[in-house]
């Protein structure tokens, strides 16, 4: 197998957009090629990750990025993950790259939904359920996190507190963020009395609907033109769950993001105390909770408690999301993959701002969810000098 | 020839919840299965599963999408059926409950609004 580099990235503001969405995809696309000091004509295949281009009657968006870039004739597919499509157009570029059919590759995910009322989104989401068994009932995602959380609750002892540390610290991050949806420290006052939107679960569990794109240009070993700093993937593994979450035997964890991280840490021979920093799939508090857990971070039922004694601050032993995760930072749907990726490339070229910084950058692990886990991804990134 | 979803909500407005049990493991389902995900066997065949059971974890859903709004809040609940299935239904008869987790549940109604489960009556409280 080739080795594979991030090699540059771009993305654009996190938030409402009054932009197209291909207009978003296209600005993190040429912020990417000019940070990886490549030329369009360098990519060998665009990979563009989207879920609800439909809602903008526009869809197949790769042909049009290639033309505006003045490649036309490079391959371009379109991948939907639910909420990890960009981490699975990683995966696919990395695929083709560690077996040497291509050098390199435009990975770009991007989502634009402001237009709809939130109403409206949310049933857009609930169509990544197992819909005649579950969203058909009533529920929504914030809703099927819920059920988890409850369940985490009752079995662990997890608290509101716990909850809101996850809130307080993200939007902590978020506020250094100059690309970050939200720019607001918030206090555990604030979290506590944020209405319920699916009891256990409020306002400040939640990440919001946001418009954004993320890019990355992936390069192997055989693109010899150095002109950027770049980053080792030193593995990239995809696994899944039980689509509907009651066919799981346990609910305070996702059965897929475990396979899916032991199987990344067997591949590139580490371990979990091995990571320097990691990005999660926040889509609610509990969410990072049982991720921090389910990737071995901390004992099954701990990371509540990790959570409350600031040992996920971007000083803390293991910081966690120092982007301000998608509560803060926002969540684009098929953008919050290539986001987290982008996020542990700047903070190992030191380009992110002092108070977020992590001190030694040198392994950091994204994990990015699609819907209650139907779908995981688990990407291993380390610095190369 | 299993059921299809069409067979499974038709089961539902008849007041029967038509799932799947594997003939090997005899675990059951009420998703949509050919293999079984325990283990692995194709003997597999359709089973009307327990219209009773108990709830395992619940969220009471106060932003309900669109369609929903007039029956807000209700109660979302994973239902332990006393055949061991594990179902996602909606409850209604809240009764100012706050904690649903062990309350014995029964099947109320189902159809183009999901699957409805009620707390049995002598649990309301």
């Amino acid at each position: 197998m080739k080795k594979v580099y991030v090699a540059g990235v771009g993305m654009t503001n996190f938030g409402k957009s009054t932009k197209l969405g291909r207009e978003l995809a296209l600005e993190a696309s040429i912020l990417a090629i000019n940070d990886a000091g490549i030329k369009p004509k360098d990519i060998e295949a665009t990979y563009v990750s989207n879920a609800f281009g439909i809602a903008e009657n526009q869809v197949h968006v790769g042909p049009l990025i290639n033309s505006s870039l003045g490649i036309p004739e490079v391959p371009s597919l379109t991948i939907e993950s639910a909420c990890s499509g960009s981490s699975a157009a990683f995966h696919e570029a990395y695929v083709a790259l560690s077996s040497g059919i291509h050098k390199v590759a435009l990975v770009v995910g991007y989502e634009k939904l402001s237009m709809n009322p939130t109403s409206e989104n949310t049933r857009y989401f609930a169509m990544a359920s197992d819909y005649w068994f579950e969203g058909l009932n009533g529920v929504t995602f914030p809703g099927l996190y819920a059920l988890m959380a409850t369940a985490h609750m009752k079995k662990y002892g997890t608290t509101e507190e716990m909850l809101g540390s996850v809130s307080i610290k993200n939007h902590r991050n978020g506020y250094y963020n100059p690309k970050a949806h939200f720019r607001k420290m918030i206090d555990m006052e604030t979290y506590l009395n944020s209405p319920v939107v699916a009891y256990p679960l409020k306002l400040y569990d939640s990440c919001p609907f946001s418009d954004g794109a993320s890019a990355l240009i992936l390069v192997n070993e055989d693109f010899n033109e150095r002109k950027s700093e770049r980053v080792q993937v030193l593995s990239s593994v995809r696994s899944g769950s039980m689509a509907a979450l009651q066919d799981r035997n346990d609910f305070t964890g996702i059965p897929g993001a475990k396979i899916a991280a032991e199987k990344a840490f067997r591949n590139s021979k580490l371990s979990p105390t091995d990571i320097s920093l990691a990005e999660v799939h926040d889509c609610f508090t509990i969410a990072e909770i049982m991720a921090i857990e389910d990737i071995g971070f901390f004992k099954k039922g701990e990371g509540g408690r990790a959570e409350l004694e600031g040992i996920t601050q971007y000083d803390g032993k293991i910081p966690i999301n120092t982007s301000g995760g998608l509560k803060a930072k926002g969540h684009p749907v098929s953008a919050t993959g290539i986001a987290q990726i982008l996020e542990i490339y700047e903070q190992m070229l030191y380009r992110v701002d002092k108070n977020r910084q992590v001190s030694k950058p040198e392994i950091g692990l994204a994990h990015n969810v699609g819907a209650t886990g139907g779908s995981v991804s688990i990407t291993i990134l380390k610095r190369v000098r | 020839m299993m059921h299809d979803v069409q067979a499974y909500m038709d089961g539902l407005k008849a007041g029967k919840i038509i799932g799947f049990e594997c003939n090997e493991c005899h675990n059951k389902w009420v998703t949509i299965l050919n293999y079984c995900p325990v283990c692995g066997s194709e003997n597999v065949k359709d089973s009307e599963l327990s219209t009773s059971g108990k709830v395992l974890t619940f969220t009471i859903q106060k932003v309900p999408p669109t369609q929903y709004q007039e029956k807000a809040p209700y109660a979302i609940a994973i239902i332990q059926l006393d055949d061991g299935a594990k179902v996602q239904a909606r409850i209604e008869n809240l009764n100012g409950i706050l904690d649903l987790v062990g309350k014995e549940v029964i099947f109320d109604k189902g159809g183009e609004e999901g699957l409805v489960f009620k707390i049995k009556k002598d649990n309301l409280i």
